[in-house]
């Protein structure tokens, strides 16, 4: 974690959690690990902050939850997408590409867009 | 990562405070051990994972919070979608098996809606408030004579109930507006319905005016010009709605000014059209002319139980203020004690008894219907039980599947109860058409909120009946059993126990309403038998009132009446003619008579002025003396008839002809001493209802007593045809001897027929109710005996390869049902001997356990359960052995 790793965005922890469930049923340390390494710790998130998360979007029916036995022999919860839940991510992700690509539009630009 | 179920899933079996926890706990561990494999000191690694993970108290509330949320909303949806289920799944298996829905549906539609119609009948009669402000404190007050007989109030004794009793804010009194008059207005004579009332009517009813104002003190005095408030009705029909001011019209030949219009909807007694103050006439002071109706309003407070007995001893001391003189001979007129009776209980009067019979033979109408269902759809149970083993094993718990038969059940029931509030409003649009007339507050009967409050309660108990016995018996057969043996049904004996009681039990109710009809059959068949002492076909009948205005006395009045018969006579094709007081069916003026030469000198009579016609148009005998000549004047000695009965009440033994007698208070010559000898004997007539004795009846001659009371009725025969083809000719005759008198034509038959339509009401509906119960019965029978053909089949199969005969496999399928019916029978015929001691008030010539009906009835519903159980038991007889065997 570097001093310059961003306060995570407001309602962004949804969309990461979300995509980080789309490839297959996980539990919340595994999710949070995940996160953490594919941002490369890029987000300060306070660890416990997942867990909250992942409960309102299993009462939204976005995610699905089980208690099993991971395979170091633990129990644990695992999470995993509804129906609904794909959907929603499948719109989260085209919205966040859109914000993305306006943004960088105005970032990068070389010159004064045209009045 | 990959990872292994648990066994079972444990979501919801694990508390929010445990699951929360553990979650936390495992994120923290898994994290702890990461950091020492990056090389942390173990507990330094722990204390590290925790600081990371934040503020674990609150994280954990947090979780909590939404985790509780979260399965309140599952649980809810859950138990939708069940619910949703089983309704698809009844809806489902409903569609399947048509024949047994459109049947169930039926029974239920008839067994509701005739509950439904019958409540709001008894909801509109006998529960709803009147239509007046706090009616609870509204009374009727009757004078009641030694032999406790009610009686109208005279006018001095209203007069000291109203001065003297504090039980009551107001006591009024109004006449029975009995009598029609005619009212010209705007040209045109009309019949309408007059009643006087005394100071405060409108008020005790809480009536005020809606147009126009109530009566003022100044007309409410002797002497006073005469003034009416007439009905909103009548304003709106019959003056056009015309402004007040200025609107007069002539009632009964007296020149009246309009005041007032009472409040739309208003109309006490029933039928009104116009009130007057009865204050502008003089009222006699007799303490034994029972001539008006008293009602009260109760003080606040005030009990009935209370204004009774302080009305008991006001009335105890007429006798002491009145000379013993006075008292003897009119004991039956003579006010003893007073009865204070709830108005609404009052207006229902009769007709209370025979709603509540009806009340409970709908009732016994629903449980037939029930007990059909119960035993169709235990029936169909059998043939389900193996869909349901399977449901079961599949994992659906025992409470599920009850659920889900049950849902089956109810779903019938509310569709039956829908299609039977259908069939209600349509009845209760019907029933002023069926129901007698003078049915009180017919107005009210209507299906509202609380008669679909009562269906919804007839729908679940049917729900409950129907559907819960089937429910758990079906949902406990066990299932190895069941789905090894691949049988059709359970245990056949615990079976047949079942259906058999099923079916005695719907044979018992059957029973009971078909001995109920059967005995108000016998009773209508009865009064139709009665001999009534006169002809009642082809005679017409013309009641008349001349207008107290242009007739104000006797002698008037017998002119009129003398020019009527002459006129009648005169027209061509009409045979013969006669006058008389009152044609049958009426009421008489009845009084005190004296008598002489008998054992006590004055008895109770019934009194008809006539014209010797009457006897002779219907055919009245006589049967000793003569007859009057039509020639009578006053002035000679004064002549009478009496009829057999009074005869032999009077002067047993003896011979009426040339003995004496003189009218009661009815009489003018009374208070001469006017007596009048007997001068021959008629036959007796029942005049005022068929089921009654004759009344004990003399007869004075028109022209000679004249009379107080006004209308007279013409009778007449036609020379060919049926007379009521003379009426418009009659009406023409009649014109041009007074325009202006109101004519009410009629035929003895009509009168008969109208004083019969309560009667009838009852027992047509009670005829329908059990030719309905008998209907159920026979198809619950035919069902059960069906079903049971059907699980058989095989059994008889072999039977027949066996060598049975037909006859002998028939016998085999239907030996329960029919001795079940026969313990119906048994177990109907005790509930009818029962029950119908409580139709005794409405059965006549016929004793509630008359054998005959008993008999007839047990045999009609023996023969039909037969038959019903015969049709199927054919098909069982038909079997193919070989078919069969190859079938399984």
């Amino acid at each position: 974690m570097t001093d310059r790793s961003m306060e995570l965005l407001k309602g962004t922890l949804d969309v990461l959690i979300l995509k980080t469930v789309s490839w297959g049923p996980l539990h919340g340390y595994a999710i949070s690990r995940t996160i953490r390494s594919a941002t490369e710790e890029a987000f300060r998130v306070e660890e416990g902050a997942l867990y909250p998360a992942l409960r309102r979007l299993e009462k939204k029916g976005l995610l699905k939850s089980e208690w099993a036995t991971t395979e170091t022999g633990r129990d644990a919860r695992f999470y995993e997408l509804t129906r609904e839940g794909k959907a929603a991510l499948r719109r989260d992700v085209r919205d966040w590409g859109r914000y993305v690509e306006a943004m960088g539009r105005v970032l990068y630009a070389t010159a004064p867009a045209a009045a | 990562m990959r990872r292994r179920r648990l066994t079972r899933p444990v979501l919801h079996a694990v508390p929010v405070r445990e699951d929360v926890a553990r979650e936390l706990h495992h994120h923290v561990e898994e994290r702890a051990m990461e950091l020492v494999a990056a090389g942390w000191a173990p507990d330094a690694a722990r204390a590290e994972a925790e600081r990371l993970l934040g503020n674990r108290v609150a994280i954990e509330s947090e979780m909590q919070t939404i985790e509780r949320a979260s399965r309140r909303a599952r649980r809810r949806a859950g138990m939708l979608e069940s619910v949703l289920q089983d309704l698809k799944f009844a809806g489902r298996t409903l569609r399947r098996s048509p024949g047994y829905t459109l049947v169930a549906l039926l029974t239920l539609l008839l067994g509701i809606g005739a509950n439904t119609a019958v409540f709001s009948v008894v909801n509109g009669v006998l529960l709803r408030p009147l239509p007046y402000p706090e009616p609870e404190r509204l009374v009727r007050v009757w004078e009641v004579n030694p032999a406790g007989d009610r009686m109208g109030s005279a006018w001095r004794n209203f007069a000291d109930w109203r001065d003297r009793a504090q039980s009551f804010d107001a006591l009024v009194a109004h006449d029975n507006g009995g009598g029609t008059i005619s009212v010209v207005a705007g040209g045109v004579a009309e019949r309408a319905r007059s009643v006087l009332v005394s100071r405060g009517f409108f008020e005790v009813l809480g009536a005020v005016p809606a147009v126009g104002r109530d009566f003022a003190p100044e007309e409410q005095v002797l002497g006073a010009a005469p003034v009416v408030v007439v009905s909103h009705a009548f304003w709106t029909t019959r003056l056009g709605a015309a402004p007040l001011e200025g609107l007069r019209l002539n009632a009964d030949g007296l020149d009246v000014a309009v005041v007032g219009v009472a409040p739309a909807g208003f109309s006490y007694p029933e039928g009104t059209d116009l009130w007057v103050p009865m204050e502008i006439f003089e009222q006699t002071q007799s303490r034994t002319a029972h001539n008006w109706r008293t009602l009260g309003r109760l003080a606040s407070g005030a009990s009935i139980t209370q204004a009774d007995a302080e009305l008991d001893a006001i009335t105890a001391s007429f006798l002491e203020v009145s000379s013993a003189a006075n008292v003897d001979g009119t004991s039956a007129f003579w006010p003893a004690q007073a009865e204070v009776v709830g108005l609404r209980e009052a207006m229902v009067g009769n007709t209370r008894r025979a709603l509540l019979i009806l009340l409970g033979a709908a009732g016994l109408v629903l449980l037939v219907a029930c007990t059909n269902l119960a035993s169709t759809t235990l029936a169909r149970g059998t043939a389900r039980v193996r869909e349901l083993a399977v449901r079961r094993s599949l994992g659906a718990g025992r409470a599920r599947v009850i659920r889900q038969l049950f849902t089956e059940s109810l779903m019938l029931a509310v569709l039956g109860a829908a299609l039977g509030t259908g069939l209600a409003v349509w009845l209760v649009r019907l029933l002023p058409l069926l129901a007698p007339e003078g049915f009180p507050r017919l107005d009210q009967v209507r299906v509202d909120g609380s008669v679909l409050a009562f269906t919804v309660a007839a729908a679940v108990l049917t729900a409950v009946l129907t559907g819960l016995l089937p429910a758990l018996r079906d949902s406990a057969g066990e299932l190895a059993g069941t789905l090894r043996s691949g049988a059709r049904g359970g245990s056949g004996r615990r079976e047949h126990r079942v259906w058999s009681g099923l079916v005695a039990l719907e044979v018992a109710l059957a029973l009971t309403l078909l001995v109920g009809s059967g005995l108000l059959l016998r009773s209508f068949w009865s009064v139709l038998a009665v001999d009534p002492g006169y002809v009642t076909e082809d005679v017409l009948t013309v009641s008349i009132s001349p207008p107290a205005g242009r007739y104000p006395d006797g002698a008037t009045r017998t002119r009129f009446f003398q020019a009527v018969l002459e006129t009648a006579e005169a027209v061509p094709g009409v045979a013969r003619v006669g006058l008389a007081s009152a044609a049958p069916i009426a009421q008489l003026g009845n009084g005190r008579v004296d008598v002489s030469q008998a054992a006590t000198p004055f008895a109770t009579g019934y009194y008809q002025l006539v014209t010797p016609g009457y006897f002779d148009v219907l055919g009245i005998p006589l049967v000793r003396g003569r007859m009057f000549d039509g020639g009578e004047v006053p002035d000679q000695p004064h002549v009478a008839l009496v009829n057999q009965a009074f005869a032999d009440a009077v002067w047993p033994g003896e011979d009426p002809i040339g003995k004496r007698l003189t009218g009661g208070g009815m009489d003018e010559y009374y208070e001469q001493d006017r007596w009048a000898t007997v001068i021959g004997v008629v036959g007796n007539v029942r005049q005022r209802a068929l089921t009654d004795d004759p009344e004990l009846t003399y007869y004075f001659p028109l022209g000679q007593r004249l009379q107080r009371t006004r209308s007279m009725s013409v009778v007449l025969t036609a020379s060919a045809g049926p007379p009521v083809a003379l009426a418009p000719a009659v009406r023409q005759a009649l014109a041009r001897v007074d325009g202006e008198v109101p004519l009410g034509f009629s035929t003895i038959e009509e009168r008969l027929a109208g004083a019969l339509t309560e009667r009838r009401f009852t027992l047509t509906l009670l005829l329908g109710f059990a030719g309905l119960a008998l209907l159920l019965a026979c198809v619950g029978i035919y069902g059960v005996v069906s079903y049971a053909v059907e699980r058989r089949t095989k059994e008889i199969g072999i039977r027949m390869a066996l060598g049975a005969e037909p006859v002998a496999v028939r016998r085999l399928v239907r030996r329960h049902f029919l001795g079940a019916t026969a313990i119906g029978l048994l177990v109907g015929g005790a509930a009818a001997l029962w029950l119908t001691r409580l139709l005794e008030a409405l059965l006549f010539g016929v004793a509630p356990a008359d054998p005959l009906t008993f008999a007839a009835m047990v045999l009609v519903l023996a023969g039909a359960a037969w038959t019903a159980s015969y049709l199927p038991s054919l098909r069982a007889s038909r079997v193919s052995p070989m078919e069969t065997m190859r079938a399984e």
